[in-house]
């Protein structure tokens, strides 16, 4: 079956290309950087499928740019992501993060759509996002979408949090080269090139390396997790090809690789030490024609995560994830008035289960969605876009004795809509509002639905195939105001969510089946978000620029299971109070910026100790944390910078795994 | 709350401040004009002439002219072309030899004749009077303040043999 999708898939693409190749079709595909200079804002696809001004897009979203990604200081994305409102960090070690929007942030945080250039790098096989396994370098970023509340209309499931697009420079339209070397405390050392070759009037070509080795904090880490910090590496490379195979139609060509070894915080509230490896090929093909942009594309993920508990050398558990995606779209307007997009998707999803290995769970996806714009008034617009996912659940390969449950208990479909609908109405030359709603999904990743299986003493460690989704529902009032005065705008959200059959986070439920025990994952009842965002940013005297952000938030659980059974807890787990606020200075070579972060107490999931399956709740008070960074541009083409962490403390109480620690590291950037 | 309350005081105070405005021509103006016909199907690049169109007779027309020219001065770059200014009345437009027309403000119904010279000359008029633009002389009408807003007559730019890459055209206002 899905042989015969991605066939069909393929010849559609090919027919498309054909014609497009031979028709008088009108423009190319997007530019993103000459779009920005003509607008004079940054431009995205991410709230729609079609391009849009960013501050006209119905969600709420934040665009973090170049120019933010390098002030930031950061040396990997979530550090660059921390100080974006309404962004969640939760900083389990130096390479280990988790990032939400807008709280519900936990370890192995599921809620997370992470693309680069549309293609999802997080792992499928939970949901969750390695940050340090993901194939691209800062250096290679032209700008980071953060798109708040589900999403699911445009990208499919997963993304009900939010979702994160990293947007990468286009070797056909950008010439970016540029190195950096960077060294620093917890023995840091990390090396970062992009290369961009152009190929006259073929295409251009874009490589990318990154390597990094380091310790992680040297603060106490709790007795069951001794032994799980073995050091901290990574390298990746990404090749990106953009060829032009007429002046309408363009061939992407992408591959990657990266391996990647961390101490991490997981879904039981212990420390691991997890391997990663992941390959990834993806191609596609962009086409303006007489009846619109149309684009086709293929990718494959592959990672393979091998996870060490305590001091073990030997792996606990392998797993073993691929993903194959294919999708179409085509974007037109019809009229004046009306924007369309028509899409349909096919993927297939598989993990082989773990540490019982010789079997598979998978499931094929397809969809088939579309997303209107009208432009009701010059000043009013209308978006709808609804998707029909039909999922086909399976499995194959044996079952260990005594285990209740055969493959025919996977041979399940499920069938679910999602929406987005957004109205924007530009008030004035100033003033924007939005209100949007959304209906997102979040199917069971493959280890809730039985990736993992592990004959224990007294039970079976396994998911089941019978879990809900998710299902998300999202309102949002918004209002942006431009102030010229301060060369910035104000924002002000208010949100509401709920969120029917949640599900736990680990294995810790025990449900009989057929009287034979299994502890599972379940789903565990409901929980709801009201909350606010107030952010302000804006310039003065030339070369000064500031921004500061509150987002309260307070969210209710209604679980029917205990949070030490599931490790569930969302109620106390997300922050009531988050404050940010940065300055900075640029003049002549110098830029300086700063950046704190107050966050109220809160609690964290953390395994009881010398349970494996039993959780329970520790506190974390509030906290202040400051980042800064101080950079000289030697030349033009080389700049010094200097970069601080969490520079406040030595060691500070952040999570609830063990204490971040100070880390201050130097750089050096060529730009050729 | 009490957090909450001194939040909204604040925002209070800064929307207060609000004080948008706008002049006739300007040299981001310019700049928009000249980055959007990058959008086109033969989009054109190196040095362009833009024909600065006005009438004589109108004082606020003529000065627009003059004004428009001096901001482009020897040349003014923008994305992949360089503008060069040439003053154009508009009893001239039928037989200026330039690759677009920029129409000031208060040339009134004489605005007919530019419509009929960039339909003969396949040249696309742009400008930052709206009101031209609804009336379908013009293919091209710009805004840069506060923000940038673009607005394209189909009709004129079908005249003028003008079309637009498909993303752009979904990122703009079209009659």
């Amino acid at each position: 079956m899905r042989y015969q999708f991605l066939a069909a898939t393929s010849t559609l693409a090919l027919t498309i290309a054909s014609h497009a190749l031979t028709s008088d079709a009108r423009a190319q595909t997007i530019d993103y950087g000459a779009l920005e200079q003509l607008f004079g804002e940054p431009v995205t696809t991410s709230a729609t499928g079609s391009p849009q001004k960013a501050t006209e897009v119905p969600p709420t979203m934040e665009i973090v740019t170049a120019e933010d990604i390098r002030r930031s200081g950061a040396r990997d994305i979530p550090g660059v992501l921390k100080h974006v409102t309404g962004v969640d960090v939760l900083q389990w070690g130096t390479d280990d993060a988790d990032v939400g929007v807008r709280g519900y942030d936990q370890a192995y945080s599921p809620r997370l759509l992470v693309l680069i250039d549309g293609r999802q790098v997080y792992a499928d096989y939970y949901g969750f996002t390695p940050w340090s396994a993901i194939p691209v370098e800062l250096g290679a970023i032209r700008q980071i979408e953060v798109v708040k509340g589900p999403n699911s209309a445009l990208f499919g499931f997963n993304a009900v949090g939010g979702v994160i697009n990293i947007v990468t420079y286009n070797p056909l339209y950008d010439d970016v080269n540029t190195a950096t070397l960077l060294g620093g405390t917890q023995g840091l050392a990390q090396g970062s090139a992009v290369g961009t070759v152009k190929l006259g009037s073929i295409g251009g070509l874009r490589i990318s390396a990154g390597g990094r080795s380091g310790d992680d904090f040297s603060t106490p880490l709790a007795a069951s997790s001794l032994g799980t910090r073995r050091g901290n590496n990574r390298g990746a490379i990404d090749v990106d090809g953009v060829f032009r195979l007429s002046d309408k139609v363009q061939l992407t060509l992408e591959a990657s690789h990266t391996e990647a070894d961390q101490t991490e915080f997981n879904g039981t509230g212990t420390y691991a030490y997890d391997r990663y490896g992941t390959n990834s090929v993806k191609g596609q093909i962009n086409a303006d024609t007489s009846f619109g942009a149309l684009q086709g594309s293929v990718y494959s993920n592959w990672i393979k995560s091998q996870l060490f508990n305590g001091l073990s050398t030997v792996p606990s558990a392998t797993l073993n994830n691929q993903v194959t995606v294919a999708q179409l779209q085509d974007t037109f307007k019809l009229g004046t008035d009306h924007t369309f997009r028509v899409t349909t998707e096919y993927r297939h999803n598989s993990m082989g289960t773990t540490p019982v290995t010789g079997s598979h769970v998978f499931y094929d996806v397809m969809s088939g969605g579309g997303m209107w714009d009208w432009k009701i008034l010059p000043t009013l617009s209308l978006t709808n876009a609804l998707r029909l996912d039909y999922l086909s659940l399976g499995r194959d390969g044996a079952t260990p004795a005594g285990f209740p449950l055969n493959n025919s208990y996977w041979n399940r479909t499920l069938t679910e809509p999602s929406f987005n609908s957004g109205l924007v109405w530009q008030a004035d030359d100033v003033d924007t509002f939005r209100l949007t709603s959304a209906r997102g999904v979040q199917v069971p990743n493959l280890i809730a639905l039985g990736g993992v299986l592990s004959p224990a003493r007294s039970a079976f460690v396994t998911g089941i195939p019978t879990l809900a989704p998710t299902i998300v529902m999202h309102y949002e009032l918004g209002w942006d105001r431009a102030v010229p005065a301060l060369g910035g705008q104000t924002r002000v959200n208010v949100f509401r969510q709920t969120n029917d059959a949640v599900t736990s986070t680990s294995h810790g439920a025990l449900s009989v089946v057929n009287g034979v025990p299994l502890l599972t994952y379940l789903n565990i009842g409901n929980s709801e978000a009201n909350g606010m965002e107030f952010s302000v940013k804006g310039t003065f005297l030339q070369d000064w620029r500031w921004g500061a952000s509150y987002t309260p938030e307070i969210v209710t659980d209604r679980f029917t299971v205990r949070s030490s059974v599931s490790g569930t807890d969302f109620q106390h787990t997300t922050p009531t109070h988050i404050v940010k606020a940065n300055l900075g200075w640029a003049h002549g070579p110098w830029e300086i910026d700063g950046y704190l972060q107050y966050t109220s107490s809160f609690y964290g999931v953390v395994a009881v100790p010398g349970s494996a399956t039993t959780t329970q709740l520790s506190r974390i008070n509030d906290y202040v944390s400051l980042d800064a960074r101080a950079a000289y541009k030697l030349t033009d083409w080389a700049t010094i910078a200097l970069s601080a962490q969490g520079f406040s403390q030595a060691s500070q109480r952040q999570t609830v795994g063990a204490n971040t620690g100070r880390v201050v590291y130097g750089s050096l950037t060529l730009t050729f | 709350m009490k957090i909450l309350n001194v939040t909204l005081l604040t925002l209070g105070g800064i929307l207060a401040l609000v004080d948008p405005a706008r002049a006739d021509v300007t040299l981001k103006d310019l700049q928009v004009m000249a980055r959007a016909l990058g959008f086109t199907e033969k989009p054109p690049t190196g040095e362009v002439v833009i024909g600065i169109v006005y009438a004589p007779g109108n004082p606020q027309s003529a000065k627009e002219a003059e004004d428009v020219q001096k901001l482009i001065g020897d040349g003014l770059k923008a994305g992949a072309i360089v503008l060069k200014p040439l003053l154009v009345k508009i009893d001239d437009v039928a037989g200026a030899d330039v690759g677009a027309f920029l129409l000031t403000e208060g040339v009134g119904a004489q605005a007919s004749a530019l419509a009929a010279a960039a339909k003969a000359k396949q040249k696309p008029c742009v400008t930052v009077d709206i009101a031209q633009v609804r009336s379908g002389v013009c293919v091209m009408g710009v805004k840069s303040e506060p923000k940038v807003e673009i607005t394209v007559s189909k009709a004129a730019a079908a005249d003028s043999g003008i079309s637009f890459a498909a993303s752009f055209r979904m990122m703009i206002t079209e009659l």
